[in-house]
């Protein structure tokens, strides 16, 4: 029977065509190269990173002189910091050099520590252990100090925020339209945003809304209302008081100038006819 | 030479330079409605009624639908709301601006037996004066009346242009078992019906002189024009030509009225006299021509047509007959009203599976859809001032009317439930 198939199976070879094994092999691989493939394994992996989402009162009226975002991570740091490692640095290199002499004008109550065991010289132990032991209280002394500078640092801090207590929390930051900064927006948004506020007017009032009133207002430093007047009028009566009362609702902007001044306020409708 | 220019200089440096001025745009106000302060109407002597209950919900009712104004919760009005106010003098203005409104509505009445007086102040909180004041003289019961006639004192003194909450509606109800003809008040109350047919009432509108309507009946089987005056009640069969004698509109000067007439062949828009006699045929075409609305002016009328195939809006010039197609959108366009300002052209339009409103300019521009909640509305018909429209709802198997603002907010249904009403027409000032 063997022989049989042995004999069928050589017949058959005869048939098929010289290299289909080969081939076959090949075609093989190649199947085994899909699933990898389809696996992913050789692509590359793309991350999209989580798009940061940042919440932007835009509800609350200006305040003055915000301080936005984080107070407590302004400016303080890089004021304050400089110095500190000015004077850490100042202080090892005297360490170094002069040893223990060095360490006696140190003002720490820690100094008087060092003092005594200075003496203990005499017995000699080792110059590696000295050193090791003054740039040991080198870092000590550098480390009070930091920790010095920074406790007072943070009553600063306290003092700002106790200071800013009210508004800081309303803070808003910049302005919808980009403009304005992280401590706050400009003066001039300001009163804008001030006036528009007192600005009520119904579109069912209007014929149309092309319609444009300037009014000239002037502001004295402490942010008191002065003389104001209607510069050109719209033609339409109801939007020309509509505007009067807005002026008239802004005789005190609760908010001081940093300088006297007028303003000229242009008041139109461009916002609803975009709609 | 050179010494005298550098003492200029020195002097033009001197000189104190003029702050330049700092601009600021604003362009859109702050507040997009004027906060109002309604108060209750205080008894003038003798005791409360409910007089004021009454002038209070009509008065709230049409200052909602408006949209002019954010009404001031009352819980918040301080002591000058318990004081009459009758004078600018004796108001405290202090108080409302402190609640932060712009205006405020005081008022008081007096019933003397059957009589009524009722007084009426509408007072600008900002500058301190009266905008508009009425004294109204009734019987017991014109308290909506009153309501509503000083709704439109207040829309005139805050917009220029009286309101239309003490107008009418006309409407086709089929309450009776029958469509006849109904009238009720804006706001859907008191309806009245004024045909009895028994048979089916169509189109009516009002005329712009007198407190009459003309409407379609096929009282005697065929679709003939009619006109009623409303408070004798007396009929007249004014157009009964073999046919439709369909969709009659009063000119705006009610001298002449438009009407679709089919003379037993082709349906046509006529030009008649107010007792019925052709004056002008207005369009000569195979196509049907329906659904006829004057201009303002009186100049143009539009009207449906399915001349170029699909029933669309076209606009006929009364003295040259020239025909200009209006609409090119959408492949069935019906029933136009043309707005008594003159700006819009109200219709209806099929969108997929149910008709919706739309506005179009006469010239052709500025078309959009007002409408997009389920249910087929149609006959859109402008209010007397151009603000509102009303128009009938076909929802879940009930034809109800509704009024919306003409910029599609502001929604609400008139018509009580339980009737099929349509046809819904807006009559002009009711003195």
């Amino acid at each position: 029977m063997s022989d049989y198939y042995r004999h069928r199976l050589r017949q058959l070879q005869k048939l098929l065509e010289p290299g289909l094994r080969r081939m076959l092999f090949l075609s093989f691989l190649l199947h085994l190269i899909v699933p990898v493939i389809l696996s992913g394994i050789l692509v590359a992996t793309h991350r999209t990173p989580k798009v940061p989402v940042y919440r932007v009162n835009l509800v609350n009226k200006p305040v003055k002189d915000p301080q936005a975002g984080r107070p407590d991570a302004v400016p303080v740091k890089k004021k304050k910091k400089k110095p500190v490692k000015k004077k850490v640095a100042a202080k090892k290199i005297p360490v170094k050099k002069s040893k223990a002499v060095k360490t006696a004008p140190v003002k720490k109550k820690k100094t008087p520590v060092v003092k005594k065991k200075v003496p203990t010289k005499s017995t000699k132990p080792d110059k590696a252990a000295e050193t090791t032991l003054q740039k040991r209280l080198a870092e000590m002394q550098a480390q009070m100090k930091r920790d010095a500078d920074m406790a007072a640092l943070r009553a600063k801090l306290a003092a700002q925020k106790a200071e800013l207590g009210k508004s800081d929390v309303k803070a808003p930051v910049g302005e919808p339209d980009g403009t304005g900064k992280e401590i706050g927006i400009s003066d001039v948004r300001y009163v804008e945003n001030f006036i528009k506020q007192n600005w009520r007017l119904s579109q069912y009032q209007l014929p149309s809304l092309d319609l444009q009133v300037e009014v000239s207002v002037y502001y004295s430093k402490d942010g008191k209302q002065g003389k104001w007047e209607v510069v050109e009028k719209s033609g339409n009566v109801f939007f020309d008081n509509s505007v009067k009362n807005a002026i008239l609702l802004s005789k005190n902007l609760d908010y001081s100038l940093p300088a006297s001044g007028t303003f000229e306020i242009i008041f139109n409708l461009k916002d609803l006819q975009k709609r | 030479m050179n010494n005298l220019l550098s003492l200029l200089l020195l002097v033009a440096l001197l000189l104190p330079v003029p702050a330049q001025a700092v601009r600021i745009e604003i362009s859109a106000p702050g507040e997009q409605t004027i906060p109002l302060a309604l108060t209750r109407f205080l008894p003038m002597g003798g005791s409360a009624t409910d007089s004021a209950t009454k002038v209070d919900k009509v008065l709230i009712a049409d200052l909602d639908l408006s949209g002019l104004f954010e009404l001031a919760d009352r819980a918040a009005f301080l002591s000058d709301a318990e004081e009459l106010g009758l004078h600018s003098t004796k108001v405290d203005f202090g108080q409302w601006r402190l609640l932060g409104v712009d205006a405020v509505v005081k008022g008081g009445y007096r019933i003397d037996g059957e009589k009524l007086v009722v007084e009426a102040r509408l007072y600008d909180v900002v500058s301190q004066r009266l905008l508009t004041g009425r004294r109204y003289v009734g019987k017991v019961g014109d308290e909506r009346r009153i309501a509503h006639s000083f709704a439109d004192q207040i829309m005139l003194a805050l917009t220029g242009k009286m309101g239309p909450f003490n107008s009418r509606l006309a409407y086709i109800s089929t309450r009776s078992g029958h469509k006849e003809l109904y009238l009720m008040e804006v706001d859907g109350q008191n309806p009245l019906r004024l045909t009895d047919h028994r048979s089916i009432v169509l189109d009516p509108d009002f005329s712009p002189l007198r407190k009459e309507i003309i409407y379609t009946s096929y009282k005697k089987s065929n679709p003939d024009l009619y006109r009623k005056e409303i408070y004798t009640g007396s009929e007249a069969r004014i157009s009964q030509r073999p046919g439709l004698n369909t969709g009659g509109r009063y000119r705006s000067d009610g001298g002449e009225l438009v009407a679709t007439l089919s003379k037993g062949n082709n349906s046509d828009i006529y030009l008649l006299g107010t007792d019925g006699t052709i004056h002008k045929r207005l369009t000569t075409h195979w196509g049907i021509d329906v659904a006829p609305s004057w201009s303002p002016d009186g100049d143009k009328v539009a009207f449906v047509s399915d001349r170029r195939g699909n029933p669309q809006i076209f606009i006929v010039d009364i003295n040259s007959l020239k025909v200009e197609r209006l609409t090119f959108e959408g492949k069935y366009n019906a029933t136009p009203d043309w707005s008594p300002t003159g700006e819009w052209i109200a219709f209806t339009r099929r969108t997929e599976s149910q008709f919706d409103i739309f506005l179009i300019r006469p010239d052709g521009s500025g078309e959009h859809r007002l409408t997009f909640a389920p249910g087929t509305k149609e006959h859109p018909r402008f209010s007397p001032d151009g603000r509102f429209l009303v128009y009938s709802l076909d929802f879940k198997r009930e034809k109800s009317i509704h009024v919306m603002r003409i910029d599609g907010t502001g929604d609400r249904r008139l018509s009580a439930p339980g009737g099929n009403d349509t046809h819904p027409a807006w009559s002009g000032y009711w003195q």
